[in-house]
């Protein structure tokens, strides 16, 4: 009976950790939604919320930087996008991790954003580079930097209701010169970080650049570029090497 | 991780602490047999894309989910106080839909999924009769082979191939009830790990995209029910659940499968 028990105990403490799907498994998403359509996008936005009240003018936002995105970049448009706005990073198990965040998924179409009062370019900024990650990767498949990931979704931000885009870049890099990481580093999936908002505009601005400057053909090419190749293919593409292309880059800006 | 590596030590403690508890040897209660099943049925399958690989990771509120036909072949050599199993299972999936929190929306029509399973299992029931007459406690370890494929088409122009192949191990905790001669039980519960190679294809820019490698963790729950008609041949039932996680380079996702399979199984 002893070692029965004792069995019994053991057998308790490996159910209580109740395996991989309790600790690695994602949590049942929230229900609690009111709806909104456009043409391209379905707003998923909490009754009563700012997101509810404005989901029209968000729309117009967003409808915009699909047509922008797929324009600037000669791709096919993909699927709708169903753009999930919570009021608060907390509602979210795990939290996004800052006031005004978003994440996207683009094998299921989707957006998690925080959208919150007021409806400001910060906003803007927020929910279209969110959707610029599944419309790209709709149209172009996977990046293969984070670099080009991140980048590439806040250099074809449109500029249509406000200077956040290409513009914003231009001149977050002119008066933040000491800031700009160096390409070498941002290209290394290794040394990329994440929350890092220098390495998001730098990246940012300098496939912005690339893009004004020798048109989205050549961007594609080096597009699924992993870490290891993207310098050489870099070349190979431009017929410069990524340290000319990086003065050149910030000669102009 | 740390919490992988503390349930497989607790399983493995489980083991242990039973192996020290096992009474003086008895007289065999079951006897020596060898079976084999072969089933059909089918399975339900659901994937959501992750963004942050935390835990819990953060996944898509949106599930891409089909289902279809499963085949499963399961081959046992059972003594008193061990077993040997082998299973291979091919599904496919089709009629998939996009399941958002309040909407469903037809995905097209040429999505589809498949998977192919090869797995072996050495179990020891480490406590027999525990509690009942016929009801044996065991703990096994897993060896898996795995290969899946998704096509997603996201236009009619526009589609993504995925496809994955790896093999693991997994530790499993299992119980069977051989309390009477018509009914045998038996369920497991299985946890471990894969690493594999994915290979993601898109149609916009085919073969641009380089091969990565990758992992995965698999938590597995199988129910067996055999119902004795004949001298050497039982109708067989399993129901299975597999929920697993799959982390590579810039693409992530959790999945789960849930299925019930019939077939008849002879034994010897």
């Amino acid at each position: 009976m002893r070692d029965d028990l004792r069995v019994v105990a053991a057998l308790a403490i490996a159910v209580s950790f109740a395996g991989c799907e309790h600790i690695y498994g994602p949590t049942s998403p929230s229900r609690e939604w009111t709806t909104h359509e456009s043409a391209r996008y379905v707003l998923y936005t909490r009754p009563g919320s700012f997101a509810e009240s404005n989901a029209a003018a968000l729309a117009e936002v967003l409808e915009d930087q699909y047509t922008h995105t797929i324009a600037t970049l000669r791709i096919a448009p993909g699927a709708r996008i169903s753009m999930f706005l919570y009021n608060s990073g907390s509602e979210l198990d795990p939290p996004l991790p800052s006031a005004r965040a978003g994440v996207a998924f683009p094998e299921t179409n989707a957006v998690h954003a925080v959208s919150f009062a007021p409806l400001d370019n910060d906003l803007r900024a927020l929910l279209t580079h969110e959707a610029n990650h599944v419309i790209v990767q709709n149209g172009l498949g996977r990046a293969g930097t984070s670099f080009m990931n991140e980048g590439l979704a806040s250099a074809l931000i449109s500029e249509r209701f406000a200077e956040i885009g290409p513009t914003f870049l231009r001149r977050w890099v002119r008066t933040n010169r000491s800031r700009v990481p160096p390409l070498v580093d941002l290209i290394d999936d290794e040394k990329w970080s994440s929350h890092s908002n220098e390495g998001y505009r730098a990246s940012a601005a300098f496939l912005a650049f690339l893009l004004e400057e020798y048109g989205a053909d050549r961007l594609k090419q080096i597009y699924h570029a992993p870490s290891a190749d993207f310098a050489g293919r870099l070349r190979d593409s431009y017929g410069r090497s990524l340290a000319e292309l990086e003065a050149a880059w910030l000669a102009r800006d | 991780m740390i919490r992988f590596i503390s349930s497989t030590v607790a399983a493995l403690a489980f083991t242990a602490i039973s192996a020290s508890a096992q009474p003086a040897p008895e007289p065999a209660a079951a006897e020596a047999s060898t079976g084999f099943s072969a089933q059909a049925g089918f399975e339900a399958f659901a994937l959501r894309d992750i963004s942050r690989t935390l835990r819990p990771p953060d996944a898509s509120p949106i599930s891409w989910r089909g289902g279809g036909v499963v085949v499963a072949g399961h081959l046992e050599r059972s003594g008193p106080r061990s077993a040997h199993l082998a299973d291979v299972v091919a599904a496919n999936a089709g009629g998939f839909t996009y399941v958002s929190p309040t909407r469903r929306t037809d995905a097209l029509p040429a999505d589809s999924a498949y998977r192919f399973d090869a797995r072996y299992e050495y179990r020891r029931y480490l406590l027999r009769d525990l509690f009942l007459k016929g009801l044996d406690i065991g703990a096994g370890l897993q060896a898996n082979g795995t290969r899946a494929g998704f096509d997603r088409h996201i236009t009619s122009s526009l589609s993504t191939t995925t496809r994955i192949s790896g093999g693991g191990l997994g530790v499993v905790a299992a119980a069977r009830l051989r309390r009477w001669d018509r009914l045998h039980v038996t369920a497991s519960w299985a946890n471990g790990e894969t690493v594999s190679r994915l290979e993601v294809h898109h149609s916009a820019s085919p073969g641009a995209i380089a091969p990565s490698g990758g992992g995965n963790w698999f938590t597995d729950t199988i129910v067996r029910a055999d119902w004795r008609v004949a001298p050497s041949a039982r109708v067989s039932m399993t129901w299975r659940r597999g929920v697993e996680g799959y982390s590579s380079n810039h693409y992530h996702y959790a999945a789960s499968r849930q299925g019930l399979t019939v077939g008849i199984l002879y034994a010897r």
